[in-house]
C-alpha cells in the first residue's frame, strides 16, 4: 500500500507539471493581456501613454519568451511562491485561502444533500423499478436537472427575497450586514439557497447512479440467493444489494471533487459568495495570469488527491481490490 | 395506484404555467389584477417625474449619527487612487479618506472652482512655473501621527517614479521638473513649461502618508498593503474591508475641518441588478447610482420605492460615440463621415432602446460646462440627404447590386464593439438597417473588451464604438491631437493642421474665457469633420434615500457623504 501511494504521489508530479504547461500557454496565446484591462472599462482619455504599457509590460515580464516566462513560474513555485495578483496586489495564496473555505464549505454542504437524498431515492427507485414511483421521481429529477440554475436563482431573489413579494430568504453575501462576530444561524440562513441551488440538479445523477448500481447487484446470484433462503427483503437489499452497489458511488464521488473545489460561478455570482468561482472568472477576465495559475494549480493538486482517496477507498469499501498484494 | 402519477404531473405543469403567467403578465394587466396600490404616473410627484431633487433638501440642522449604505455595482481592486483608477476606489476615497493639496469645490457645478484642501493656500508664479503651496498645519494622518511637506513630497516622488502604477495621472504630470519643500509646510512644484490644468491635476492626487510604506520601495510600491487599507487625513477614515461584503468607512474625529455627519458609510458591493432591486424594495440601500434604464423606469409601479427614495439623473462628463478609422480608404472624405451620421437615427436610439433617457450629443466635451456652445449641432437623421451628400462624393450604384461604389470599390465595411451589451448591438442593428436601405453594407462584429482595447490601439477596425468619460475640462491633446495617433488615444487615427493648431492654443492660453472659446470652437470644428459621431450623453440613475438630508447635486465629484445626514424624524413609505 505504501509503495502504491509513494508511486502515485510521484505520478502526479508529471501530470501537474503537464496541466500547468497547458493552462500557462492557453491563457498566454489567448488574445487579451492585462495590459489592455489595466486601460480600464470606462475609459478615460489616454489612461495609458505608449511608454506605461511598456513599462507596465516589462515589469509583469510579457515580453519574454513563453517558455521562460513558464520556467520562472515554475522555479517560483519551488518555493511555494505562487505570486501576486497584479490587479489587486495581493498574493494569490492568500486569496485562494479566503475563497477556497467558503466554496468547499458550501460545496460539501450541497454535496451532502445530494448524497442524503439521492441515495435513498436511487435505491427505491431500483427497488420498485418501472413502479409508478420509479417513473415520477425519474420526471422530477429530470426535471430539476433540466432547470439551469441562473434562472432558479434570480427567480427566487425575485419572488421570495421580499421586496414585492414573499421575503423569505437573504439575497446577498453569506451574513446580514449588521451580524457581529460569529453568528452562526446567520451564516447558515444564507448559506440555504445557495446550496439548494447548487445541489438540486446533482440529485439526478447520483440517484441515477445509485439506480443503475443497485439495479445490477440485485440481477447477481447472490441476491437471489439471499432471497431463496427466506432472508427479508429489507436484509437483502440493505445487506446484500446495497453494500455491493455502493463502488460505482464511490468513482461519482471522485467525479463530484472538481464542482466542490472549483465553485459554481453563476451561483456564487447570484448571491454575492467570496468563492472560488467568482475569484477564477474575475481573473479570466482580468486576465490576471498568476491568480489564474495559481487556481488551475490548487485545483488540480486537490482533484488529484481526490481521486487518489477515492482509489484508496475502493480498497477499504471492496476486499477484492488490494493494491499491496499485486506484485 | 396509477391514477396518482398525471396528478402529480398536473401539479407539476400547474406550477411551472403559473409561473409563466406571472411572468407574461403586462404591467397593466398585473396592476389591476393584484396591485391596485401601484402609483399612478399622475400621482407622481415633478421631482419622480422629471428625475431633480427637491431644493429643500439641502436645508436643516445637521443630526449627528447613523449609518448610510451606498451600493457599489462592483469591487474595487484597491482603495488607492494613486495607483489604480478604478471608478468605486476613487469614488470612497478621494477627498473622504485621502486627501489632495487642493480640491474642485463640490457645490460650484458646472465650473467646480479649486479651492484648498491639504494647502490652506497657494501662489502662483507670474511666470507660472512655479507653485508655492503652504499646508495646513496641525493636519493628523488617522493613525494619529503629524502630517508634513514630507509626506506630500512622498507621494510626488512615487507619482513620478516610473516603476508605480500611476499611469493615469502622471500624464497630467509630464512637464513637472522638480517638487521641493523648502520647510516643513511649503511645497513647491516647478514645471518646464507652464501648464493650463496643474490645478486641476494636483487636486487628483491623493497624498499618502510617507510612513505607511517602510519596506515598499520601487515596484514593491505597487503591492503595499495600504492600498487596501488606505490612511489619509480626510472626513472618513477606513475601517475595513471584507471582500464581495462590505468596505467600511467611519468619521474621523480628528478631523481638521468641519466633520462629517454619519458615524458610517458601509458600501456594499451587489454587482447584480436583480438582488439591487430587491435590497431598494427593501430600502436597504441610501444611495444606488448604478440603476439601469429599465430599473430606473420601471421602479416608478413601486410604491415602495416611491415612498422611499428620491429618483435623479444626472450628467457626468461622458459621451458615447461611433468612430470612423480615418485612415481607411472609406473614411477619408468628411463628406461620408457626415453622411454616415445622417443616417444614424439618434433619436430612435434614445427613445425607443434608451427608453428617453439619454440626451442627444452635439459636444465632445463636458456638455453641461462652457466648453460645449449650444448652437453647434450634430446633423439630424435625414436619408435622403444623406444619399445626396454620399453621390456628391462620388458614391453611385453604378453596378446595380444595390451596393453603392465609387472606383470599382463597393461600400461595405465593419463595425467593432465590444461584446456584453445587447442595447449597443441593438442600437448597431438598427444602423445597419438605415445603412442597407442607402445602399452601404456594414458587418457587425463583436469583441472581447480586453482585445477590443488592444484593437482600437493598433487601428485595427473599420468603424467602432466607444464611450469616452473625463472631467470638467480635459486636455484635448491626448484624443485629438494628430500626434497621438501612435500611443496616444487618438484611435481614429484623425489628423487635421486646424485641430492641432487650436489644440496647441488651447493649451497655451491660461484665460478661462478664451480658452472656453477655443474649446467651443474646436468642437464645432471636430462635429464639422465629424471624425466621429457623438451619440448621446447617458445620464447616471440614482436612487436616493429619502430620509437622507444635505443632499445636493455634483455629478463631477459624486454625493458629498460628509455633508449628508439622516433626519431622524423620516419614516418610510410616508414620502411625499
Amino acid at each position: 500500500m505504501a509503495t502504491y501511494l509513494a508511486r502515485r504521489l510521484l505520478l502526479m508530479i508529471p501530470t501537474l507539471l503537464g496541466i500547468t504547461l497547458v493552462t500557462f500557454v492557453i491563457i498566454h496565446l489567448a488574445p487579451g493581456d492585462p495590459v489592455s484591462i489595466a486601460m480600464g472599462g470606462e475609459l478615460r482619455a489616454g489612461s495609458m501613454s505608449a511608454e506605461a504599457i511598456e513599462h507596465f509590460r516589462k515589469e509583469m515580464h510579457l515580453d519574454d519568451p513563453m517558455l521562460v516566462q513558464y520556467g520562472r513560474w515554475v522555479f517560483s513555485l519551488l518555493t511555494l511562491d505562487f505570486g501576486t495578483s497584479w490587479r489587486t496586489g495581493r498574493t494569490v495564496l492568500e486569496q485562494i485561502g479566503e475563497a477556497l473555505p467558503v466554496t468547499m464549505g458550501l460545496g460539501g454542504a450541497a454535496l451532502f444533500f445530494v448524497y442524503l437524498l439521492g441515495l435513498p431515492l436511487g435505491i427505491l427507485s431500483a427497488v420498485k423499478q418501472g413502479s409508478l414511483r420509479d417513473r415520477a421521481t425519474t420526471l422530477v429529477l429530470f426535471v430539476l436537472y433540466s432547470l439551469p440554475s441562473f434562472w432558479v436563482g434570480t427567480l427566487a431573489i425575485l419572488y421570495l427575497g421580499g421586496g414585492k413579494y414573499w421575503d423569505v430568504i437573504p439575497v446577498q453575501g453569506l451574513r446580514s450586514p449588521d451580524a457581529q462576530g460569529l453568528a452562526i444561524l446567520d451564516l447558515l440562513w444564507h448559506a440555504i439557497t445557495p446550496v439548494v441551488l447548487l445541489a438540486y440538479a446533482s440529485l439526478a445523477s447520483v440517484s441515477r447512479y445509485m439506480r443503475t448500481g443497485m439495479l445490477e447487484v440485485i440481477r447477481q446470484d447472490y441476491v437471489r440467493t439471499a432471497r431463496a433462503k427466506g432472508l427479508s427483503e429489507r436484509a437483502v437489499v440493505y445487506k446484500h444489494a446495497l453494500r455491493n452497489s455502493l463502488i460505482p458511488i464511490l468513482s461519482h464521488v471522485g467525479l463530484m471533487v472538481p464542482f466542490l473545489i472549483g465553485g459554481s460561478v453563476i451561483v456564487e455570482r447570484l448571491f454575492g459568495i467570496p468563492g472560488m468561482g467568482q475569484l477564477m472568472f474575475q481573473a479570466i477576465l482580468t486576465r490576471d495570469y498568476s491568480l489564474i495559475m495559481g487556481i488551475s494549480t490548487v485545483t488540480a493538486v486537490l482533484t488529484m488527491l481526490g481521486i487518489l482517496a477515492t482509489d484508496v477507498l475502493y480498497a477499504v469499501v471492496d476486499p477484492r481490490i488490494s493494491y499491496g498484494g499485486r506484485k | 395506484m396509477n391514477r396518482r402519477f398525471p396528478i402529480a404531473l398536473l401539479a407539476l405543469l400547474a406550477f411551472l404555467a403559473s409561473g409563466c403567467l406571472v411572468r407574461g403578465q403586462s404591467q397593466e394587466e398585473r396592476r389591476t389584477a393584484s396591485e391596485p396600490a401601484t402609483v399612478e404616473p399622475a400621482d407622481l410627484d415633478p421631482h419622480w417625474r422629471e428625475g431633480t431633487l427637491p431644493a429643500d433638501i439641502e436645508e436643516g440642522t445637521p443630526v449627528p449619527g447613523g449609518t448610510i449604505t451606498v451600493r457599489t455595482n462592483g469591487e474595487p481592486p484597491s482603495l488607492d487612487y494613486l495607483i489604480d483608477s478604478d471608478f468605486w476606489g476613487h469614488r470612497l476615497t478621494m477627498h473622504n479618506v485621502n486627501e489632495a493639496l487642493v480640491r474642485p469645490d463640490p457645490r460650484d457645478h458646472p465650473n467646480y472652482r479649486i479651492e484648498p484642501e491639504l494647502a490652506a493656500s497657494w501662489e502662483v508664479s507670474p511666470d507660472r512655473l512655479t507653485y508655492t503651496f503652504h499646508l495646513r498645519r496641525g493636519v493628523q494622518w488617522h493613525d494619529g501621527r503629524p502630517f508634513s511637506a514630507k509626506d506630500v513630497l512622498f507621494t510626488y516622488e512615487r507619482l513620478l517614479d516610473p516603476a508605480v502604477r500611476s499611469m493615469h495621472l502622471r500624464q497630467g504630470f509630464a512637464d513637472l521638473e522638480s517638487v521641493t519643500a523648502p520647510d516643513d509646510f511649503t511645497v513647491v512644484l516647478k514645471y518646464r513649461q507652464p501648464y493650463v490644468w496643474a490645478l486641476e491635476r494636483i487636486a487628483d492626487v491623493p497624498i499618502v502618508p510617507a510612513h505607511a510604506f517602510a519596506g515598499h520601495e520601487g515596484a514593491k510600491f505597487n503591492a503595499a498593503p495600504f492600498h487596501r487599507a488606505p490612511i489619509g487625513t480626510g472626513p472618513f477614515r477606513f475601517v475595513s474591508w471584507k471582500e464581495h461584503e462590505a468596505i467600511t468607512l467611519e468619521r474621523w474625529d480628528g478631523y481638521w475641518g468641519r466633520k462629517a455627519y454619519v458615524d458610517r458609510v458601509v458600501y456594499r458591493p451587489i454587482p447584480e441588478p436583480n438582488v439591487a432591486q430587491q435590497l431598494l424594495l427593501r430600502g436597504e440601500i441610501d444611495v444606488d447610482i448604478n440603476l439601469s434604464s429599465e430599473q430606473y423606469v420601471k421602479l416608478s409601479q413601486e410604491p415602495k420605492v416611491v415612498g422611499a427614495y428620491h429618483r435623479i439623473k444626472y450628467f457626468e462628463s461622458s459621451f458615447a460615440w461611433i468612430g470612423w478609422n480615418t485612415q481607411r480608404p472609406l473614411f477619408r472624405d468628411a463628406r461620408v463621415r457626415r453622411a454616415l451620421g445622417m443616417l444614424f437615427d439618434r433619436e430612435k436610439v434614445r427613445t425607443a432602446l434608451y427608453m428617453g433617457l439619454p440626451q442627444s450629443a452635439n459636444c465632445v466635451f463636458y456638455h453641461l460646462g462652457p466648453l460645449c456652445d449650444p448652437a453647434t449641432k450634430v446633423a439630424d437623421f435625414d436619408p435622403a440627404a444623406a444619399e445626396a451628400l454620399l453621390a456628391e462624393a462620388g458614391w453611385r450604384d453604378t453596378d446595380r447590386d444595390g451596393v453603392l461604389d465609387k472606383d470599382g470599390m463597393p461600400f461595405r465595411f465593419v463595425i467593432t464593439i465590444p461584446s456584453g451589451n445587447p442595447v449597443n448591438e441593438a442600437m448597431v442593428l438598427l444602423f445597419k438597417q438605415a445603412l442597407y436601405r442607402a445602399g452601404i453594407e456594414m458587418e457587425l462584429q463583436k469583441i472581447e473588451w480586453s482585445v477590443y482595447a488592444a484593437r482600437m490601439r493598433e487601428h485595427e477596425f473599420d468603424a467602432c464604438m466607444l464611450q469616452w468619460s473625463g472631467d470638467v475640462e480635459d486636455d484635448p491633446y491626448q484624443i485629438w491631437h494628430s500626434s497621438q495617433v501612435d500611443g496616444g488615444s487618438n484611435y481614429i487615427a484623425y489628423q487635421n493642421p486646424a485641430v492641432d493648431r487650436l489644440i496647441e492654443q488651447i493649451r497655451g492660453t491660461f484665460d478661462a474665457e478664451e480658452r472656453h472659446a477655443l474649446f467651443r470652437r474646436l468642437n464645432q470644428t471636430i462635429v464639422d469633420e465629424a471624425p466621429l459621431l457623438p451619440v448621446f450623453h447617458m445620464p447616471r440613475r440614482t436612487m436616493i434615500h429619502r430620509r437622507l438630508r444635505g443632499v445636493y447635486l455634483s455629478p463631477m465629484t459624486f454625493f458629498q457623504v460628509r455633508d449628508l445626514w439622516i433626519d431622524p424624524s423620516f419614516a418610510a413609505g410616508r414620502g411625499s
